[in-house]
C-alpha cells in the first residue's frame, strides 16, 4: 500500500483543474456546465492550497481558501442570475444561437 | 495504512464524480457529480489537517451552492444535452491535450517535491480560530476586497434578475418634464363616407 502523499493531493487539484478546463472549452454552449467547471476549476485551486498549507505548516493557505470559497459564491451567484435572464430571454439553454457577441 | 486507504477511496470518488460532472448527459447527474465531488473533497480535507475547511466546503457549496444549482435546474427542466457532431469531434483531442498537459504539468511539479517531500510535512491541526486570527490580522485587505465583491454580486443579482412590472404606476419624472402636446394629439382626416379607418 503507498503511502498518501502530498503529491497525491497536488494529482487530485491539477485533475479538477484540468477537467474543468476540458468542460468549458467542450462544452461551450451548455451554460449550467460552464458554471460547475468554473466552480471544478477553483476547487481544483483549493485543494492545492490546502496540500501545500499542510506541507508547510502554515495557515496562510487555508486563508486563501476562505477568500476564494467567498469569490466563488459570488460568481456562481451572477452567472445563475444571468442564466435565468438569458433562458427568459432565449427559452432555451444553448449558448449556440449568436445572441451573446464574442 | 487505514488513513492511506481512506485516502485513495476519497480520491478516486473525487475523480470518478469530477469525470461525472462533465461527461453525463443530464444536467441533474452533473449537479449530483458536483456535490459528490464535494463531498469527497471534504473528506480529504479532514485528512489534510483542515477540518474547519472541510466542514466549511460541506456547509457553503453541497448546503448553498449546489443547491442554488439545483433550484436553477428545476426552474429550467432536466434537459438532455446529447454531445453534438462537431463536439464529438474535438473529444478526442481535447482528452489528449488534457491528459498532456497535466502529465506536463506534473512532471515540472515532482521535480520541486522531489526534495521538499524528504524533509517530513509538520503536522500542524489548523483551527477555525487559526484561521481566523491570521484572516484577521494579517489578510484584512483582502478580506474587504470580498465583502465588496459579495455586495456588488448581491446587487448584480437583484439587477439583473428583478422583473419590473409593465403597468407599475411609478411616477417618470423625465417622461412627464418631456412631455408635449404634439405627441399625444394628432390631426386626422376623417373621410365622410368611409368613417375612421383603423391603420
Amino acid at each position: 500500500m503507498i503511502e498518501a502523499t502530498l503529491t497525491h493531493t497536488l494529482f487530485l487539484g491539477f485533475c479538477f483543474f484540468m477537467l474543468g478546463v476540458l468542460g468549458m472549452v467542450w462544452k461551450q454552449r451548455n451554460f449550467l456546465l460552464l458554471l460547475l467547471s468554473i466552480e471544478l476549476m477553483l476547487l481544483g485551486a483549493n485543494v492545492n492550497m490546502v496540500a501545500f498549507a499542510r506541507h508547510l505548516g502554515d495557515v496562510g493557505g487555508h486563508v486563501f481558501v476562505l477568500l476564494t470559497l467567498a469569490v466563488a459564491a459570488a460568481e456562481s451567484a451572477v452567472g445563475l442570475a444571468l442564466f435565468v435572464v438569458y433562458f427568459r430571454d432565449q427559452n432555451n439553454l444553448s449558448l449556440s444561437t449568436p445572441v451573446l457577441k464574442g | 495504512m487505514l488513513l492511506s486507504t481512506l485516502f485513495f477511496f476519497f480520491l478516486s470518488i473525487a475523480l470518478l464524480a469530477s469525470m461525472g460532472v462533465i461527461f453525463s448527459v443530464r444536467t441533474t447527474y452533473n449537479v449530483l457529480s458536483l456535490v459528490l465531488v464535494f463531498l469527497a473533497t471534504s473528506g480529504i480535507f479532514v485528512m489534510l489537517n483542515a477540518a474547519f475547511l472541510g466542514f466549511v466546503l460541506v456547509i457553503l457549496y453541497v448546503g448553498a451552492v449546489a443547491v442554488f444549482f439545483l433550484f436553477a435546474v428545476m426552474l429550467f427542466g432536466n434537459q438532455i444535452d446529447q454531445p453534438t457532431a462537431s463536439e464529438k469531434k474535438i473529444f478526442w483531442p481535447g482528452v489528449l491535450i488534457m491528459i498532456l498537459l497535466t502529465g506536463l504539468g506534473f512532471v515540472f511539479l515532482l521535480q520541486e517535491v522531489r526534495f521538499a517531500s524528504v524533509a517530513k510535512g509538520i503536522e500542524t491541526h489548523f483551527t477555525a480560530s487559526m484561521i481566523g486570527e491570521t484572516l484577521y490580522e494579517n489578510y484584512v485587505e483582502p478580506l474587504l476586497a470580498v465583502a465588496l465583491a459579495l455586495l456588488a454580486a448581491i446587487f448584480g443579482g437583484i439587477y439583473l434578475t428583478h422583473k419590473q412590472k409593465a403597468d407599475h404606476k411609478r411616477q417618470r419624472a423625465f417622461l412627464q418634464m418631456h412631455a408635449s402636446g404634439k405627441k399625444r394629439l394628432s390631426y386626422v382626416h376623417v373621410d365622410v363616407k368611409k368613417g375612421l379607418q383603423d391603420d
